[in-house]
């Protein structure tokens, strides 16, 4: 299909063997393949072929026809490589013997990657309002994925769930540590993967032994899976990652499926996994704070800066800072924004400041605080408030729009829009809920929307954050 | 007050509006009005007040989909 080294292939497929497969293939041909979720809005992906610059899109069908209007209204359309379907593999055999019956491949010799060649982009929210593709090289996966083999001993027998999407960096975790064990990999639907009640018999009759996963889905079937039915597992490690884990869900999680141990692991898309944190075998039942992120990777330096750059003392809160073979290449086509997030220091180090803010503890862990920006999880999910505002202002009743994060115990964080308006005719909760679900990914839709005349400003005339954020 | 009055109440009160006891043709997840733990919320609520179990196995997409197919879906399992 003309794919060469250093090509970029989108994939646009729901979690399968073809979607496996095709990946695997597109890394065998030098490229880098470029995840595409199937989930959000049409427009977001087409951005994202365009903005990569991809050469060529392999997809499923039942998405080709929104996709390629989207494509097509921002310019070229690349190559589009169709399977009617997906599942076991046979739509995309079938969908490469009609290939091949039209033009035979040649047979080429495996280009070798260099460890500095592009693996994958994973795109996230970008405040600017458009997401923001984050390279990964192929040290930059590998350097990952020996620190798990190092720290969690896999072994051919053990059995990987596929929980998160292909276009998360957990399943980096996920694809790769397994097939270099020789392990099995277990693809969770989408379907099964978001409920509660049955995941749990999945994971048992599937005989999952290490599971990995955002800490939203654990804590629902820590609520309501009925775990205490399939206490007869192969778990022997569970790991989360992408959000604060709440230590009362946890503590019950771990209370009725205790035999695996519990890791926190912490790290952006821009570094993988940076610091990590064993869970004690048993939680003390007054033990409300979160647990910390632990301690660097072996294969990563953490340095935890102040605003003039210099180290903090222990007890001081600073930036978290990450340096070593786990750090991006860069954003793809933003060299400011790259130049501002990764930083050189004398000696010719590159250092990704994370913008997570974090104190060490006592014992030497790193405890996250908070964020230094407009930044939330949300599911697992990065989620820039900043871009929920600029959707917002599509909205040709919205005049101004400011959305703000607040905490919450069942939900983790719930996003509240204030909204003033241009005409008198205000958008229902309904309709506004709607346009956000046709604009952005449905996991930044705002739980709340409370119109103002005004919203209130600071003394320079920028909307007063910190006053939302009290109002109730 | 009706099966359907009490089901639209719960679901207005989960959705956290009232808006859909008028607009009973909504997307509810299309739209983000609700998500997966809303839905757990909401069949568990729905269980407790109709003293039947209503599981989450039993949740499809389809048949929850709107206010109208939810009131449905409750009215049959209560019949049945």
């Amino acid at each position: 299909m003309g794919v060469r080294r250093g090509d970029r292939v989108g994939v646009c497929m729901r979690k399968s063997i073809d979607a496996i497969a095709t990946i695997f293939g597109i890394l065998k041909a030098g490229a880098a393949y470029v995840p595409l979720d199937p989930e959000v809005p049409a427009e977001r992906n087409g951005y994202i072929v365009h903005n990569c610059r991809v050469g060529m899109v392999a997809m499923e069908d039942r998405f080709t026809a929104g996709l390629r209007k989207e494509i097509a209204a921002l310019g070229a359309i690349p190559q589009l490589f169709t399977l009617d379907a997906t599942g076991g593999g046979d739509a995309l055999r079938g969908a490469l013997q009609r290939d091949h019956v039209r033009s035979p491949p040649p047979v080429t010799e495996t280009p070798m990657s260099a460890p500095t060649d592009l693996a994958c982009v994973l795109y996230t929210s970008g405040s600017t309002g458009r997401p923001k593709g984050v390279m990964l090289s192929h040290q930059n996966a590998t350097s990952f994925v020996d620190w798990c083999s190092d720290t969690f001993a896999p072994h051919a027998d053990d059995r990987f769930s596929s929980h998160a999407p292909l276009h998360f960096d957990l399943s980096i975790l996920d694809l790769y540590v397994s097939i270099k064990h020789g392990a099995a990999l277990v693809l969770v639907s989408e379907e099964v993967g978001k409920d509660p009640l049955r995941l749990p018999p999945f994971i048992a009759e599937q005989r999952i032994s290490i599971w990995y996963s955002t800490p939203s889905i654990l804590g629902l079937m820590a609520q309501y899976g009925k775990l205490e039915r399939y206490d007869d597992n192969a778990l022997r490690h569970v790991l989360f990652a992408g959000e604060v884990f709440p230590v009362k869900h946890l503590r019950a999680l771990q209370a009725r499926c205790s035999s695996p141990r519990y890791f926190n692991l912490y790290g952006p898309t821009e570094t993988n996994v940076c610091t990590f944190y064993e869970i004690p075998a048993r939680i003390p039942t007054e033990r409300t704070e979160p647990f910390p992120i632990g301690k660097a990777c072996t294969h990563v330096q953490i340095r935890v800066i102040n605003e003039q750059g210099e180290d903090v003392s222990a007890g001081s809160a600073g930036e978290l800072c990450v340096a070593g073979p786990g750090v991006m290449q860069g954003y793809w086509d933003l060299p400011e924004q790259t130049a501002r997030a990764v930083l050189v220091d004398a000696s010719g180090q590159r250092w990704y400041n994370t913008g997570d803010i974090v104190v060490i503890d006592n014992d030497g862990n790193y405890v996250f605080q908070g964020r230094r920006d407009r930044m939330v999880k949300r599911r697992g999910y990065r989620v820039e408030l900043a871009e929920i505002e600029v959707a917002l202002y599509r909205h040709p009743a919205v005049e101004q729009a400011a959305v703000i994060a607040v905490a919450d115990e069942a939900a983790g964080v719930r996003i509240k829009a204030f909204l003033s308006g241009r005409t008198g005719k205000r958008p229902s909760f309904l309709e506004l809920k709607r346009f956000c679900a046709e604009n952005l990914p449905i996991y930044m839709v705002p739980d709340h929307f409370t119109w103002r005349d005004a919203l209130p400003t600071t003394s320079t005339g920028k909307v007063d954050y910190q006053r939302l954020q009290t109002v109730e | 007050m009706s099966v359907a009055e009490k089901v639209l109440d719960i679901l207005a009160r989960i959705a956290e509006t009232n808006e859909i006891q008028e607009d009973r043709d909504v997307p509810l997840f299309e739209w983000a009005v609700l998500d997966s733990l809303k839905a757990v919320e909401l069949m568990i609520a729905l269980s407790e007040e109709f003293g039947v179990e209503i599981s989450p196995a039993e949740f499809e997409r389809d048949l929850w989909a709107t206010p109208n197919r939810i009131v449905a879906y409750v009215q049959s399992r209560l019949s049945a």
